[in-house]
């Protein structure tokens, strides 16, 4: 048995083993099972908090995880793991292992499977080197598995699969061992074809892709407690067959077929062989299954035997389903063959940080604090990169989790604390400060250690208020930020909140406060209406954070509004006038129209595929090709809007004007304005393109000032909008739904009664379920779990996520069309006139 | 038009028991047609001319003392709606609008409503209704509970005075009993609605009716709407860095130390404020400062800024700042802006602090750093043509005869 009650110092020796570390995270679909698998691997070799070992559901550690048996925060563990020596020869790479040392310090972050906590996900795949993809073999990979295993890749994160659930395959849906074979081995694929997607084995990261022969797949059942990857079975194997491990799994796995009687390998099945996979592996284990669940006791104890499982006195007594979990338990104990799997497969810090700095750092690829890091070096200057809040026992403070990439981060030490917004040189959210304390965090237990070098996951005490959900802390002076996180899913979803009663209102407001750091996506607001907003990426998640903030954050009563989604503003044609508007002094006149993007562009300048920085010839090329602009104007674009940055463009078309550059700081402030609040309802605009074709100006500069211009341009614009067909664009979800096929039809009436519409649907090859994608618009979301529930018998389960903007049907200018209801309903909201804006009070005449 | 007459009469009594000589007649511009029958009535009363203020550079309702300051004169007649904003040197005497209203209708419409009511009513009215007053207090004098508020003009001060200050609260220029009123009514006039705002802000426990001029209904006004609008405002001036102080009126008697106080809470707050006076704001005049995010306004009580929404900045008034900035916690701890979701930065870093003698640049007090981020900044800064010099001989000659260059070569 492994000693596994750590002191904080011999924890602390083996952090500077850096090579001897796996930061991974535990990703999949939810209800795939990872936090019971989880609770596998912690009670195998949990370090520290092994007094509650055993506990179910060790990482969910909010009492509502446990009620709703769901994971809503991402929680770490640490382990402690020592490889035998015959294992240790799978560790080739000299930078994966102190050759002194045969210990092995897993850090392990259990993150949620629903996709409305998508943010955790991101924010534990930040700090994290590998990536354990858990994948319920009965229902196979989901969407959110692609989602998250995307932004894995993405982040570079090497992936390891495991297929849990085995013992339904076996149980519930008794699948042919061909059949199971089968599924595995789409799985296989499916998780390779979306690695393949994003990356490929010739990257920096080496081969990124799962294979069970080289034992990078896992299999078992993490209810049960019981898995094994083919290497388990080489191992069995292998004396009998005298042939060497690692040959041996690659027989156990693909076409490879076995002729018991010629004792001969073949690559092709025919009536005498069978698969070796089959033959080897999964026969044993349905020989066990079905002795034991049949009652067979005679023959279970010769199998028993044969197996070499022995039995601890108390167990032999037991039966059926409890007797099964004990045998496969002691035959092959789950916690073993994970945790040799990650130590195997997984990178250490010192392997991952030479191909993630680069993904990871926004500076200069040779700088102190960039080699820092791609050395992982704990000499260095100090990086570490904070990825999230985590709440203390004292109200209103965080612990600021994170990963220390570089460098050494210590109780005491003075550092630098950069927010997101810090650029180098400015002195824009930067704080210098001593860090309070270090500490270790380990589920919810925490615990002071003097300092944490490179390569570890740690938290730190007293730098919270200095950062809302995410930063940098260096000891650099001429370090830049590391990159932001990028997140799979957006808040569009959005309720009001008051107090119950309003003298409770400065409670809200900090309470509101406190939320927005607790969670890495909330955002909370104050709308100009000086409604209270909290936005979330779904009901769920508004739910829990609406929670939060009632017990303990504000700790007030409060009162919320149904959820209402935010609109955007666009143009469905080119304006078909030219709009005239002169300024107030009359000397002024600017000439504009504006038209729709065309597919896919607004989308591109979100992902920052084009944005403002770039270099404008190549920007205007890129254009060119992709969207047919021409290019002469492409290079003219003045700015990106709303904030700088928004998915508008103002673009010059003018020939020849005089004093026009004069004016353009001018009519890019009206712009950024006008593409801020839209004319219809003041929400932003989006997708909209402004050229400006002509302008006349007073010769006089006085005349020409911002005072004329500004106003005049952002009326100019808003008549451009008026004329071109304005429109209402709302968001919509991409919705997967999984259920039996009787079910179907009842998702089919349900997502037509609110405007969704299906555009795929399909069986999962090896069971009875089918799989229906759907997309859904947000505002008709509300309550949809809850109706598709009812309307299947409880057998639908859906899982959205924000997908894209869409064109609300209608137009918003015909009295009582859909979309006119909701601009009069927001502009109630937020308190404007009455009725639809007048064309007329923005254009004027020659 | 007899009830001017009537006025004037009033008036030009009060000139000569002050024995005034220099007289300005300010007038609203409505009024300013009627200009030369009112100018030429006081002459027949007083025997000298009197001058005509129109035009006023902020509210008419304010006494617009600069321009009276022009021609040194000892008092001003004010015609028109008033503000009733104290103001600082010059006597002043009020010519009010009169508006009717069926006094009967109103004081049955109050007493029904309130006539179990034990506890005080304060009473309050439109400037317009002044001359109704007396009538007005007669009918209410059956209903005990009712406190009839009275208008601060300057020619009642004598009698205020006679009584101690303590028991009379005033206030925008109304002046009342104190006592802790639950409810107040108002009758108000059509067309200035919002006046009655300002009371709601200042008394948020009270709840405050009120009675249009056609006397059908008492309505109760909630404000929630601008209260809410407010905590936004709140975020906004706390966001912001660059402050505008927007001087709308001269006449305000504390003009300087509420400049003053503002100055000391934005520097309190690590914000700079600039002092724009602009005239009476359009929306024209302040787009040309779009790096201030946020405009005080300077003003009298009635002086709102009408739609406010074509304006870039919000334009708060000086009890916004007061709130969002003297509440401010300043033990360095950055705050979370609601707006933005950014951290607002408190406090720099403190660089080193140099403590040689040496002349710095202070780079974070100069004008550049409001408009570092345009692209034009003006007529080109850095010339880079060739300076300027004296001129020098050049080559001499024609084609045919050839050219005699001088010893400096310019043909390089």
């Amino acid at each position: 048995m492994l000693k596994v009650n750590f002191t904080v110092d011999e924890i602390r020796k083996m952090m500077d083993k850096k090579k001897n570390i796996r930061n991974m995270s535990v990703i999949a679909h939810v209800d795939h099972g990872k936090s019971t698998l989880t609770d596998s691997l912690v009670s195998k070799a949990g370090i520290i908090a092994n007094a509650k070992a055993g506990d179910m559901r060790f990482t969910d550690t909010r009492k509502d995880e446990q009620d709703r048996c769901i994971t809503i925060k991402s929680t770490a563990i640490s382990m402690y793991f020592e490889l035998g020596e015959k294992d240790l020869v799978f560790i080739k790479n000299p930078d994966q292992r102190d050759p002194e040392e045969k210990g092995f310090l897993i850090n392990l972050i259990d993150s949620p499977g629903h996709v409305d906590f998508s943010s955790e996900v991101t924010a534990a795949l930040r700090v994290t080197d590998g990536a354990l993809v858990v994948v319920d073999c009965v229902s196979g990979v989901c969407v959110q598995t692609e989602t998250v295993l995307r932004q894995a890749i993405a982040e570079r994160i090497k992936p390891i699969l495991f297929m849990n659930k085995m013992d339904r395959a076996l149980l519930e849906l008794q699948l042919e061992s061909e059949d199971l074979y089968q599924t595995f081995q789409r799985i296989v694929e499916n998780v390779n074809i979306i690695i393949a997607t994003y990356s490929d084995d010739s990257g920096p990261m080496g081969e990124v892709q799962v294979d069970p022969s080289k034992g990078s797949v896992g299999f078992g059942s993490g209810l049960h407690g019981w898995a094994f990857t083919l290497k388990q079975f080489a191992e069995m194997y292998a004396e009998k067959f005298k042939i060497d491990v690692v040959k041996l799994m690659n027989r156990l796995w693909g076409e490879n077929f076995f002729n018991a009687k010629t004792k001969k390998w073949a690559k092709q099945k025919d009536d005498t062989n069978q698969r070796s996979f089959c033959m080897y592996i999964l026969d044993p284990i349905y020989k066990v299954f079905n002795c034991i669940m049949n009652y067979k006791k005679d023959e279970a104890t010769e199998l028993l035997s044969k197996l070499g499982i022995v039995l601890k006195h108390e167990d032999q007594d037991k039966d059926g389903k409890a007797l099964l979990k004990v045998v496969m338990r002691t035959w092959l104990p789950a916690g073993e063959a994970l945790l040799q799997m990650i130590a195997i497969h997984l990178p250490s810090p010192v392997v991952a940080q030479k191909y993630r700095m680069e993904m990871l750092y926004e500076g200069p690829h040779d700088d102190e604090a960039a080699l820092g890091v791609k050395n992982c070096d704990p000499d260095a200057p100090l990086m570490m990169y904070i990825s999230k809040m985590v709440p203390t026992s004292d109200k209103g403070r965080f612990y600021a989790f994170g990963r220390v990439f570089s460098g050494r981060v210590a109780t005491g030490m003075k550092a630098r604390i950069m927010g997101p917004n810090y650029t180098p040189g400015k002195k824009e959210d930067l704080y210098e400060k001593a860090i309070q304390r270090t500490i270790l965090m380990m589920g919810r237990y925490t615990e002071a250690i003097e300092d944490v070098p490179s390569g570890n996951i740690c938290g730190l005490v007293g730098v919270d208020q200095f950062l809302v959900k995410t930063g940098t802390i260096t000891t650099f002076k001429d370090a830049h930020n590391m990159k932001v996180m990028k997140f799979s899913v957006s808040p569009v979803v959005r309720v009001a909140v008051e107090p119950k009663n309003p003298a409770d209102l400065p409670k809200l407001v900090e309470g509101l406060k406190r939320l927005a750091k607790s969670d890495p996506m909330v955002q909370c607001i104050i709308e100009e209406s000086g409604e209270h907003i909290v936005a979330g990426a779904g009901e769920l998640h508004l739910e829990i954070c609406l929670k939060d903030l009632e017990e303990d954050h504000a700790c007030i009563p409060i009162k919320k509004s149904d959820p209402v989604v935010s609109y955007r503003e666009t143009v469905n044609e080119e304006s078909e006038i030219m709009c005239l508007s002169k300024s107030p002094n009359k000397h002024n006149r600017l000439f504009m129209k504006c038209q729709p993007f065309p597919d896919g562009l607004a989308e591109d300048i979100e992902k920052g595929q084009v944005n403002p920085r770039d270099e404008f010839k190549a920007r205007a090329r890129y254009l060119g090709e992709k969207y047919e602009y021409d290019v002469t104007e492409a290079r003219k674009i003045w700015a990106f809007g709303p904030d700088g940055t928004g998915p508008n463009l103002l673009i010059d078309c003018t020939k020849g004007v005089q004093y026009l550059n004069e004016i353009k700081d001018s009519v890019v402030a009206g712009f950024q304005w006008a593409t801020k609040e839209g004319v219809l309802a003041e929400e932003n605009l989006r997708a909209v393109r402004f050229n400006i074709h002509d302008v006349t100006l007073h010769a006089d500069a006085i005349h020409r000032g911002g005072g004329q211009i500004i106003p005049t341009a952002r009326r100019c614009m808003y008549a451009c909008i008026l004329s071109a067909h304005p429109r209402i664009m709302e968001p919509v979800y991409l919705c997967e739904i999984q259920c039996p096929e009787v079910a179907v039809g009842g998702i089919y009436s349900v997502l037509n009664r609110r405007r969704g519409h299906v555009f795929e649907e399909s069986q999962v090859v090896g069971t009875p379920m089918f799989v229906v994608k759907a997309y859904l618009p947000v505002n008709e979301s509300f309550g949809f779990t809850a109706d598709l529930r009812s309307n299947t018998g409880g057998q639908a389960f859906p899982q959205c996520v924000f997908d894209h903007w869409q064109v609300f049907p209608g137009d918003p200018c015909e009295t009582g069309s859909k979309p006119y209801v909701v601009v009069m309903d927001t502009r109630k909201r937020k308190g404007l006139k009455d009725g639809l804006p007048d064309i007329n009070s923005y254009l004027d005449k020659l | 038009m007899e009830s001017d007459s009537a006025e004037i009469r009033l008036c030009s009594e009060w000139i000569k028991n002050g024995k005034f000589e220099r007289v300005c007649v300010q007038l609203p511009d409505y009024m300013l047609q009627r200009s030369v029958s009112i100018s030429s009535e006081f002459e027949r009363l007083l025997g000298y001319r009197v001058y005509i203020l129109g035009d006023t550079s902020y509210g008419s309702c304010c006494v617009d003392e600069t321009a009276a300051q022009h021609v040194a004169a000892d008092c001003i007649v004010h015609f028109g709606r008033t503000c009733l904003t104290p103001n600082n040197h010059l006597p002043v005497y009020h010519v009010l609008p009169r508006q009717p209203l069926d006094l009967v209708k109103c004081v049955s419409l109050i007493s029904e409503t309130f006539r179990t009511c034990e506890e005080p009513i304060l009473l309050l009215y439109d400037v317009a209704y002044h001359h109704l007053r007396d009538s007005l207090a007669e009918h209410l004098s059956s209903m005990k509970s009712i406190i009839l508020s009275d208008l601060d003009l300057p020619e009642n001060k004598n009698v205020a005075n006679n009584m101690s200050d303590n028991e009379y609260t005033t206030l925008f220029g109304r002046r009342f009993n104190n006592l802790n009123y639950k409810n107040i009514i108002y009758i108000i006039h059509d067309d200035y609605m919002n006046n009655v705002d300002r009371f709601i802000l200042k008394n948020n426990e009270c709840d405050v009716y009120t009675c249009q001029s056609s006397c059908n209904e008492l309505i109760k006004r909630t404000l929630t709407s601008v209260i809410k609008k407010r905590h936004y405002i709140k975020e906004k001036i706390k966001d912001a860095t660059h402050i505008g102080i927007l001087i709308c009126s001269l006449s305000i008697q504390d003009l300087l130390e509420r400049i003053n106080k503002v100055k000391r809470l934005c520097k309190k707050a690590n914000k700079k404020c600039y002092i724009i006076s602009v005239g009476r704001p359009n929306v024209a005049k302040l787009a040309n400062f779009p790096e201030i995010e946020i405009f005080v306004n300077i003003t009298c009580a009635e002086g709102v800024i009408e739609n406010q929404k074509e304006y870039m900045q919000p334009i708060v008034n000086i009890d916004d700042i007061e709130m969002a900035l003297e509440s401010d916690n300043s033990n360095n701890i950055p705050d979370l802006s609601l707006v933005t979701n950014k951290l607002r930065n408190v406090s720099v870093i403190n660089e080193e602090s140099n403590s040689s003698l040496e002349l710095n640049i202070r780079t974070d007090m100069s004008l550049s750093t409001v408009t570092q981020n345009r692209t034009w900044m003006g007529l080109n800064p850095h010339d880079t043509r060739p300076p300027v010099s004296i001129a020098a001989e050049g080559r001499k000659g024609t084609p045919s005869s050839g050219y005699t260059t001088s010893d400096t070569d310019h043909r390089s």
